[in-house]
């Protein structure tokens, strides 16, 4: 968590928020043209970027994603679901990085470092595992918060969108992002520009409450999503359950559960 | 290529102070959330067109009307086919259900069109410049404002890109799902480490200017709050007013007197005009 404030004070760092910003919004706009629900989202490649751009640079892949997605939002209209869409990227740019951080001893998975276990490293496969666990972690988290949002302004139906969203974000992440990922971050590596190489942070999270982030974030998230998805359109909704702010204490929690890894 | 909506242009709401601007849009946000029934969007609609006329923004507005349409047919039907009581698909065909729906689509469409206009008139230094006066930090503000000016380099990059691997055979047009994804690699990763690649120089070029010295920063431009802004929050606020207690205000005695006298000086008036030979 101190990592989202300190990185503020490195010039290097508030360059990467910029440039994975920019990025992000550089692939995300040509696509703005093919929306999937018009205003809400749309055929996203870029939605391989901030995974990528997580594990690389942490912190500031978080603040450049959320920023990307206000800058997509600037050119096809700033709307209602505008902040959630900033704090749903934010999470998808921010959760990869803290949860791999968490769970592993390495900087980055080997089959997208292309480095060679040593005797303390999990099998490739665990790492694979690892790796699409954090993906659609990420992305039910992104897709609870949007959906949340969407409830709030009664912008769309959650039970039709929120899906898609996740669905979206897992397919990108899972399948494009390891095959990028392997051609980029051995050079970002040799630049000496990923996270930790800027920040020198340790390279395994040594934070006591990293357990209950491992499990609080994970399960709210998916938790989450998966009771946004159930409630919706429920007899509970239409019993009197108010959803709009129901469906706000899973968010809250990912976010509470991200910060203690 | 313009990738922003903005409209270098003089007009009433270009001269508004960047806070004043950001602060009515969540409000006309809030507004619209409070209204349900179509005759009173349709008002705000007008409220929307109104501000855009002033804004010498309606064209910006009109360049986006097939994205407004479709998001107002779209949230319309998404609404009325899926809506959890008295959606098409769960409860049959019911009129109040689509006129609810039509409420909805014609409310996001508002918001949005609102969104526009703000977009047209503010530039992104005077966003930005907003954004500090209502406390947020110079360092991220400065960095919203470096990703904005970075966007059109990465994305004429980007399309060099793309032209150089389609000369090459690169095909995002055909395949299954799985492979046109895959294919997007090639484009991704060069565009991804050309940006990247000037983090440093970038960096360096900054602190070279004095970046982060921790002096107190002055600002090129200086945005005054002035008589138009001052207006401007009485009319968000009667604007707020009405939305609160206009629905109340209405079905006051003394209100529905003064309507009634209205309605039947037009009648007399119209009655008279027809009476004329």
């Amino acid at each position: 968590m101190r990592d989202l404030i300190r990185m503020w004070s490195n010039t290097r760092m508030i360059v990467l928020v910029a440039i994975s910003a920019a990025v992000y919004a550089a692939i995300l706009l040509p696509f703005k043209l093919f929306p999937i629900v018009p205003g809400v989202t749309e055929l996203r490649p870029a939605t391989a970027i901030p995974p990528l751009a997580s594990l690389l640079f942490g912190p500031a892949a978080a603040w450049g994603m959320g920023f990307g997605n206000l800058i997509g939002d600037f050119a096809s209209g700033l709307g209602p679901v505008t902040p959630f869409g900033m704090l749903g990227n934010f999470l998808l740019g921010w959760m990869p990085y803290r949860l791999w951080r968490a769970m592993s001893s390495e900087p980055l998975p080997r089959f997208i470092s292309g480095e060679k276990a040593s005797a303390s490293s999990q099998g490739l496969l665990v790492q694979v595992a690892e790796f699409l666990f954090i993906i659609v972690v990420a992305s039910a988290a992104c897709a609870l918060v949007i959906g949340w949002g969407g409830l709030i302004f009664e912008a769309f139906p959650v039970k039709a969108v929120v899906p898609i969203i996740f669905v979206n974000n897992v397919l990108w992440g899972g399948f494009v992002t390891p095959l990028v990922a392997r051609a980029v971050a051995p050079r970002v590596r040799a630049w000496g520009l990923t996270a930790d190489q800027i920040l020198g942070v340790s390279q395994r999270s040594q934070s006591p409450t990293r357990l209950i982030g491992l499990f609080l974030a994970p399960a709210s998230a998916l938790g989450g999503v998966l009771v946004l998805y159930l409630l919706a359109g429920s007899p509970g909704e239409a019993a009197g359950v108010d959803l709009r702010w129901l469906a706000g204490v899973p968010s809250v929690l990912v976010l509470v559960g991200t910060a203690l890894l | 290529m313009k990738l922003f909506l903005y409209l270098d242009r003089e007009s009433v709401v270009h001269r508004l102070h960047p806070v004043t601007k950001l602060v009515a849009l969540p409000v006309l946000f809030g507004v619209a959330m409070r209204l349900e029934r179509l005759e009173t969007l349709a008002l705000l609609a007008l409220v929307v067109v109104v501000v855009a006329a002033l804004g010498r923004a309606l064209d910006a507005v009109a360049g986006m009307a097939s994205l407004l349409l479709t998001l107002l047919i779209a949230t319309t039907l998404m609404w009325w086919l899926f809506a959890p009581q008295g959606g098409l698909l769960r409860d049959g065909f019911q009129p109040a259900a689509l006129a609810r729906s039509a409420g909805l689509g014609l409310r996001l469409a508002l918001m949005v069109a609102s969104g526009i206009v703000f977009l047209a008139t503010t530039r992104v230094e005077d966003f930005a410049h907003g954004l500090r006066t209502l406390g947020l930090p110079y360092r991220v503000a400065f960095a919203l404002t470096l990703a904005f000016r970075l966007v059109p380099t990465f994305v004429a990059s980007g399309r060099a890109v793309a032209e150089a691997q389609r000369a090459r055979g690169l095909d995002l047009d055909h395949g299954g799902l799985v492979t046109r994804m895959r294919r997007y690699t090639p484009l991704v990763v060069p565009m991804f480490l050309t940006s990247i690649r000037r983090a440093d120089r970038l960096a360096a070029a900054l602190e070279t200017r004095g970046f982060g010295s921790g002096e107190k920063r002055t600002d090129l431009v200086e945005h005054r709050f002035g008589g138009r802004d001052a207006l401007a929050a009485v009319l968000l606020v009667g604007l707020v007013a009405a939305s609160l207690w206009g629905g109340e205000l209405a079905s006051q005695p003394a209100v529905q007197a003064a309507l009634g006298s209205a309605r039947a000086w037009l009648e007399a008036l119209y009655a008279k005009a027809a009476s004329r030979p």
